[in-house]
């Protein structure tokens, strides 16, 4: 008697912490950061799939003045849990400087569930960038070895980082469609950016 | 004393008992028997017609060593007169002193049929019938040996049914059919219906699992006679009882040694995943979709956010109902008399398939995965493995909704401690795999083709096959 009644109490306690529902989560694709006085955030969100099976997106701006108000404002905006395991892409801004840098790369190294190996480059205005591309296109571009692109995830960068290693970045424009335009170095605590043929 | 009063007045209000007197020369001599259960015919033929023939004045003897029947005896007191009438003899009573008793009972079962329940596609395909003598020919017919022996007893009150214990004498260990026979001297009951009443008092094990396999064909019973176990025949029951049965034996069928041993190995694996399916997918279902959310690659995860959108319960009730009316269309589909058999399970189909999904009750991925755990579980022949699976996957179920893949896991330790625990008469249930044997993995789930097939070591002391 005493057996089942501790059994059916440790049943009752765990409190269901982890238990979320699918509809409630908000599952991110892409982000893109910028600073002017202030953080800018470009979030594309996965909402529903189409007849085709083709996901539709739509994209949601916020700002803040750190990296947790930043996601805080997303969330109050969205009204659903943010959900960063999926994030394929990652678009900085060619203005970042040293403060920045630090500040993104300890958001992102603290964050619990999320998984480092998503592609990083650099874009000018990147909310026309995210509002016009297609699903998949920037991520497509990056994996053509046609292109030249150079293909690196957020965790090299972070190691490269971390031991005061230069790093290489390719930069994107939209102009009719979305273009490569030319790799960024950084150093000298900032963007540069280099020539194709020094590459 | 005066049996012919006695037996008046013990069968009163019994209008079925008849009473022929017959006169010869100073001499009454009474056939006594009950219409419904003796064949009129028989009676008719082989005793009247030639008691009239009676010349001499010691009608015993004449009747005994004359009369053309082969089964007669005497009978010395009371009870045994009573015993023998129900039976179905018929009591010649010699001037209210001598008594003869002659065997005339009617056939009341229906011939050699189908097999209903347990099908084969190649293979012989008769099956047990309701009659004692016919069970035990159709096993006799296929072992002729005098090695194969038969001892019968008797259990219950009102029913007085007969029970019969059949082993082959070489292979068969003595100690399990003493054991047997102690637990079911000491029953103690008014009735046995069916051979399922045994099962109770055969077994010490309180698992869920089954520990008895029930069968009804003729060709099963007699593959694991030769394997050293031991087999109950019950009068009015068309199942019969094995013991001891084995985890493992519930997925063997007797087809599986009509053909080839490597298509064999293929099935049985099936069947393996089938149990695993069964148990285990809804639950795995249950705990990705709401603990474990990084497991699903993103398309489908957008998917299941689209088809969760119109559902209002969480995922733990929609599979709770989902099963309950499968449940319930399983059971009404046995009982529903075949008139209107079709008419039903279309509307069972509609109901639980595009109605519910139009109404936004059901989700159609919670359709496909409990209709695919329900059918794997219909893939075994015993009811009692379907209800030991129905019930741990429910326990599963709840599980998972409380911790995820976590409590997966804490049921899987569960059922194989469940498992391990059970013993069939003192034997381990999960033999060959927990005392761990190689050579009984060649026919446990792989099906191998040796030519020295051995006996489990368990069961017999006889190992090889082909030794007398």
């Amino acid at each position: 008697m005493k057996k089942l009644f501790l059994l059916i109490f440790i049943l009752f306690i765990t409190g269901c912490m982890n238990y979320t529902e699918l509809n409630d989560l908000a599952i991110i694709k892409s982000i893109g950061i910028e600073y002017n006085h202030d953080y800018f955030i470009y979030a594309e969100i996965m909402e529903d799939i189409d007849k085709d099976n083709i996901p539709k997106t739509k994209v949601i701006k916020a700002s803040g003045k750190n990296m947790d108000e930043l996601f805080n404002n997303i969330k109050l905006l969205v009204n659903k849990e943010i959900y960063l395991d999926h994030i394929d892409l990652l678009i900085l801004d060619e203005n970042l400087n040293k403060e920045n840098f630090d500040e993104i790369i300890i958001y992102f190294l603290n964050y619990q569930e999320l998984r480092n190996d998503f592609y990083t480059i650099i874009g000018n205005n990147i909310e026309n960038i995210l509002n016009n591309a297609k699903y998949d296109e920037i991520e497509k571009m990056i994996i053509n070895n046609n292109l030249k692109i150079i293909k690196i995830s957020f965790e090299e960068i972070i190691s490269k980082y971390l031991d005061h290693k230069i790093f290489n970045l390719s930069k994107i424009i939209y102009n009719d469609g979305i273009q490569f335009d030319g790799n960024y170095q950084y150093r000298n605590n900032k963007l540069e950016r280099i020539n194709h043929e020094k590459n | 004393m005066n049996y012919l009063n006695e037996l008046k007045k013990d069968f009163n209000n019994f209008q079925d008992l008849i009473i022929k007197e017959i006169i010869y020369d100073n001499n009454i001599i009474n056939v006594i028997s009950i219409e419904t259960i003796t064949t009129s015919t028989n009676i008719n033929d082989f005793i009247l017609r030639n008691i009239v023939h009676i010349k001499t004045q010691n009608i015993k003897e004449y009747l005994y060593n004359y009369l053309p029947c082969i089964s007669i005896k005497e009978v010395n007191n009371y009870d045994d007169i009573i015993n023998l009438l129900v039976s179905g003899f018929t009591i010649i009573l010699i001037n209210n002193k001598d008594i003869l008793a002659i065997e005339t009972i009617l056939n009341l079962s229906r011939g050699i049929e189908k097999t209903d329940c347990e099908k084969s596609v190649t293979g012989p395909k008769d099956s047990f019938n309701e009659h004692f003598n016919t069970n035990v020919g159709l096993i006799r017919k296929r072992i002729k040996s005098n090695k194969l022996k038969l001892e019968t007893i008797n259990i219950g009150k009102y029913t007085n049914t007969k029970v019969g214990i059949m082993f082959v004498e070489n292979i068969y260990k003595p100690k399990l059919k003493d054991n047997i026979i102690n637990k079911l001297q000491k029953i103690d009951i008014d009735g046995i219906i069916d051979s399922a009443y045994l099962k109770k008092y055969l077994t010490d094990s309180k698992s869920v699992f089954p520990t008895i396999k029930e069968t009804e064909r003729p060709d099963l019973a007699s593959q694991s006679l030769l394997e050293g176990k031991i087999i109950i025949i019950t009068d009015n029951s068309p199942n019969i009882l094995i013991l001891p049965s084995f985890f493992i034996d519930f997925f063997h069928t007797s087809d599986d040694y009509y053909q080839k041993h490597v298509n064999i190995t293929f099935i049985r694996i099936i069947r393996l995943i089938a149990f695993l399916i069964s148990i285990l997918l809804p639950a795995y279902y249950i705990a990705i979709t709401t603990y474990n959310v990084n497991f699903i690659p993103i398309n489908l995860l957008v998917n299941f956010i689209a088809q969760r959108m119109s559902v209002p319960f969480p995922s733990f009730i929609e599979a709770g109902i989902m099963i309950i009316s499968f449940e319930i269309l399983r059971e009404s589909d046995t009982r529903i008399p075949s008139t209107s058999g079709t008419a039903i399970s279309i509307l069972g189909g509609l109901v639980l398939g595009d109605a519910g999904v139009a109404a936004g009750i059901l989700s159609p991925i919670m359709i496909i995965v409990i209709a695919i755990s329900m059918i794997s579980s219909l893939i075994f022949q015993s009811p009692e493995i379907i209800n030991a699976i129905r019930y741990y996957r429910f326990m599963i179920i709840l599980l998972a909704s409380i911790f995820g893949l976590y409590g997966i896991f804490l049921g899987i330790i569960l059922i194989i401690s469940n498992l391990s625990n059970t013993n069939t008469d003192e034997k381990d249930y999960l033999y060959p795999f927990a005392p761990l044997s190689i050579i009984g993995q060649k026919d446990a789930f792989i099906k191998t083709n040796s030519n020295i097939l051995l006996r489990n070591p368990l069961l017999t002391d006889n190992h090889i096959r082909g030794v007398k």
